[in-house]
């Protein structure tokens, strides 16, 4: 062979060429100096390339991969939650519209008129009456107003021609309100029973026809305040391009959950001139504290008197926001913790103590100010404690 | 294999693999991440019957690929590889046209001399020269693997790693044997 094989030199460093091929080439560098010298060259340069050192991942690669990787995880997975399958729309369609109108069938039987303790519509005749098995919000109205016009003709000593819905639309048809003609006649016991059987249906056994006057107290308060809390910060749309982030409870370790407010002594065992000075007082802000180590979460529950066990916070990611009510006589709530404008702000509310204080004395759980808290990512961003009106 | 044990078994290889192509850590890490979160998504479809190393080079490659080309359609690769004016190889600066369009090399990257050398021959490489010679080398590719990985025949992995292996004769030429 006297031509020098030289584009096949690189593919037999690389192991690439057929047997045969091979025999040959191999066969010419034992005679080629100048094919043996290319050869040597072209495996020099391989061999420093393949010197390069491979290196080790830059730190915190994974994690930094492991960030996107979630995040895209989750964008792949937001899906909206109330598409719910058609079945359970309907379910919950049905379910909603059964309270809806056992809420109505209870307020239209309040306001039906009751007088000395007897039903308006006492029970006399049934052959006339239909079943009812369904009423509509129409048929109550009606069913009230005939009432109405009953009771109203009765009062003015007018004879009234029967004890029927029937008979007394007709009587009332003088009346502002008389029921059209086609609709069927019931009774207050009517209404009753089938309030009853629609209760059974949904299962519910005995409801509180008006809430006691605390509960109702509590609960316009607490309407109230979270209507305040809605129209004093509303959640901006962004913040400098970016949508305000919410750090949820659960975020960081299980421990996260605020525990619930602790049993305080009752007010009567505590000082009488520290619980008058407190409501003399003008409204006090609560002690927000930042808890960054064990130490410090350590001091806060002892200075506090906290009873209950602090949370086991891993504080090389994660600190615990604490909120603590100004006295005894008020309950704190952490609202949210949000970030906004390079701020963290813990958002908490101050309102009535409402508990059973006598069982918390038996208990003898100590006059502990309620506090609440919450374990959010380690930040070195400003932690505002903003009170929410 | 589930997606931890990809990332255990071919993260490192494939951010020494972008590492090479690109030629700095930071553009090195980006790629290697894009390529290994692609790798994730399409694992379920991944069939075997290739090895998974070469899979996972394929689409490091193909996410650089797509990346050269629309660097290019930016005109960064007019921008002259800041790696010329820290050259210390006379030969280098007497002929300074800056082959690819990658970022700079990285002044720290390689801790030998040689090293510095080699990469620095290996980016003025044409991209696609640059992935021949990376994946023949350093990834001990076969050139039909080669072939599959950058979606050319094998005739042109064999030219190109050819043409290649000159030119860095030639860059590397005060290194090897006269």
């Amino acid at each position: 062979m006297t031509a020098h094989p030289r584009e096949a030199l690189p593919e037999l460093m690389d192991g690439q060429l057929a047997a045969g091929r091979r025999s040959e080439i191999e066969a010419h560098l034992k005679t080629c100096e100048a094919c043996r010298s290319e050869l040597a060259k072209l495996r020099e340069v391989s061999a420093l390339v393949r010197a390069l050192p491979e290196r080790p991942l830059p730190s915190g690669f994974m994690h930094r991969l492991e960030r996107r990787r979630r995040a895209e995880s989750g964008a792949g997975r937001s899906q909206p939650h109330y598409l719910l399958p058609f079945p359970a729309r309907v379910a919950a369609f049905v379910l909603s519209s059964l309270v809806v109108s056992l809420v109505l069938y209870d307020k239209v039987r309040l306001m039906l008129p009751i007088t000395g303790g007897t039903p308006a519509f006492s029970v006399s005749n049934n052959d006339t009456r239909l079943p009812s098995t369904s009423l509509s919000t129409g048929d109550l109205e009606l069913g009230r107003a005939a009432g109405t016009a009953r009771a109203k003709a009765h009062a003015r000593g007018e004879p009234v021609l029967g004890d029927t819905f029937n008979a007394a639309a007709s009587a009332a048809s003088a009346a502002p309100a008389a029921a059209p003609p086609g609709i069927s006649a019931l009774s207050n016991e009517d209404l009753l029973a089938d309030l009853d059987r629609q209760k059974r249906k949904a299962g519910i056994r005995g409801y509180a026809a008006k809430p006691p006057p605390e509960i109702e107290a509590y609960l316009k308060l607490r309407a109230g305040l979270d209507a305040q809390l809605l129209k004093a910060s509303p959640l901006p749309a962004t913040v400098g391009g970016q949508a305000p982030a919410l750090l949820s409870a659960d975020q960081g370790v299980a421990a996260a959950k605020a525990l619930p407010v602790e049993k305080g002594r009752p007010l009567a065992e505590t000082s009488p001139s520290a619980a008058s000075s407190a409501e003399a007082s003008a409204p006090a802000e609560a002690e927000g504290l930042l808890l960054k180590s064990a130490q410090e979460r350590e001091k806060a529950w002892t200075d506090h008197g906290m009873h209950a066990a602090a949370p086991t916070v891993n504080y090389d990611v994660n600190m615990v926001a604490l909120v603590v009510a100004p006295d005894l006589t008020s309950a704190v709530e952490v609202m949210g913790v949000e970030t906004r404008a390079g701020k963290v702000i813990v958002k908490y509310r101050l309102f009535a103590r409402m508990e059973d204080v006598a069982s918390a004395a038996r208990k003898n759980a100590g006059p502990v100010r309620s506090y609440q808290f919450r374990v959010i990512p380690r930040t070195d961003k400003p932690v505002v404690f903003s009170r929410v009106e | 294999m589930t997606e931890n044990e990809l990332l255990e078994k071919h993260a490192v290889p494939v951010y020494n693999l972008a590492l090479r192509l690109v030629g700095n850590a930071a553009d090195a890490e980006d790629l290697a991440q894009d390529a290994l979160l692609r790798a994730i998504r399409a694992l379920p479809s991944f069939r075997g019957d290739s090895q998974m190393s070469t899979w996972i080079y394929r689409i490091t490659v193909n996410t650089w690929k797509n990346r050269v080309r629309s660097e290019k359609r930016r005109g960064l690769w007019k921008l002259l590889p800041l790696d010329f004016l820290f050259s210390k190889d006379g030969d280098d600066k007497a002929s300074p046209e800056p082959a690819a369009p990658d970022a700079p090399l990285d002044a720290g990257l390689e801790s030998s001399e040689q090293g510095a050398a080699v990469q620095r021959a290996l980016m003025e490489l044409d991209p696609e020269s640059r992935a021949v010679v990376v994946l023949r080398e350093l990834k001990g590719q076969s050139y039909q693997e080669i072939a599959a990985a950058l979606d050319i025949p094998e005739g042109t992995v064999k030219s190109r790693l050819s043409r290649a292996r000159e030119t860095l004769k030639q860059k590397l030429a005060s290194r090897v044997t006269p």
